[in-house]
């Protein structure tokens, strides 16, 4: 998998939960893949009327210095743990992914940030 | 004839158990008619049997009335917590289901698969109102 | 008695592209909300916050966020508590 500057670990999942490939800090991490796989399939129960049955495209787990990226495409679900930049304090691995990642929304970072903030 | 409502029941229990296992914490999901006869169940291996004694059911059956009889309406749901377990009972006649969970497991959770549920319980509905 | 709470849940759905928020107890059960959300969310997003949690137990809860279209679900847990809000950018 093509690795970004900031990359971490990544996991590349069967919409089983099989793992098809994997490496750094998520190198043969099942414990973890299982995680996302049911996280995932809480998801599926997120309010139609908002978010219509799997429409989730894409998923954040930030903390306070990385992040995991969920991304499902093809019947496959890959996850990259990207550590956050430093010039963005606490949303950085959001910004980055969205850069680099096929969801370009140059504005993404910045809508995050406030709702992170309103929440903490 | 049979063949299809045999899928439909195999499709049916696999959900359930999809269910028990997505709500962190919750050990049962019972079906039953209102007079407790079992309709469905499915469980983790914890011990609590007690939800299959017959006064469990009708004791909720019988609360539920009474509930009803308060002027807010039809009574819904019973939520009943205890210091081990927490039980959710919800009235849908002909059929009563029951959720038994642990103390701290998540009620907000087990309420919000009432409206996923009912697509699923309609055959089961039908089924029982027949017999 | 819960005149702060929704002070604070209408101010958080002031915000801009804010559609709704709500907040809820360890048991999954509303505690308040304002906007255009379900408070049945509730219990979902207590055990979507549950569940990333397992990741890292040892570190503070993380913030998520779900991504669909244009639309976003934001979930942070601190302590008992659990905030949930939906956003919408009116950017596409």
């Amino acid at each position: 998998m093509e690795k970004f500057a900031n990359q971490i670990g990544f996991l590349v999942l069967k919409d089983d939960g099989a793992v098809l490939e994997s490496g750094g800090e998520l190198e043969n991490d099942e414990r973890s893949a299982n995680i996302f796989l049911d996280l995932i399939n809480l998801t599926e129960s997120v309010d139609e009327n908002f978010m219509p049955n799997s429409s989730c495209e894409r998923i954040s787990i930030v903390y306070e210095d990385h992040s995991y990226n969920i991304c499902m495409s093809n019947r496959r679900i890959y996850i990259v743990k990207l550590r956050n930049g430093s010039a963005n304090s606490r949303m950085g691995g959001l910004g980055v992914s969205s850069n680099s990642s096929v969801y370009v929304d140059a504005n993404e970072g910045n809508m995050s940030s406030t709702g992170a903030a309103l929440l903490t | 004839m049979d063949t299809p409502s045999l899928v439909m029941s195999k499709d049916i229990n696999s959900y359930f158990e999809g269910l028990l296992k997505k709500v962190h914490g919750l050990y049962i999901i019972q079906i039953t008619d209102r007079d407790g006869a079992p309709v469905m169940r499915v469980s983790q291996d914890k011990n609590v049997d007690f939800t299959l004694t017959p006064s469990f059911i009708s004791t909720f059956t019988t609360a539920s009335d009474q509930a009803g009889k308060l002027g807010l309406g039809r009574n819904k749901t019973i939520i009943s917590m205890y210091s081990n377990y927490q039980v959710v009972q919800m009235n849908k006649l002909p059929l009563i289901l029951t959720f038994v969970g642990s103390e701290n497991c998540n009620t907000g959770h087990i309420l919000a698969l009432e409206h996923q549920l009912d697509a699923y319980l309609e055959d089961m509905r039908l089924a029982v109102s027949e017999s | 008695m819960e005149q702060q709470l929704e002070k604070a849940l209408n101010e958080i759905n002031s915000q801009p592209d804010t559609v709704g928020c709500l907040i809820t107890n360890r048991q999954g059960l509303c505690l308040g909300a304002a906007g255009k959300i379900n408070p049945k969310m509730s219990g979902i997003g207590m055990a979507l916050s549950e569940q990333a949690c397992k990741l890292e137990p040892n570190l503070n809860p993380p913030t998520i966020v779900l991504y669909s279209g244009n639309k976003r679900c934001i979930i942070q847990k601190d302590g008992e508590i659990t905030g949930v809000i939906y956003k919408e950018s009116s950017s596409n």
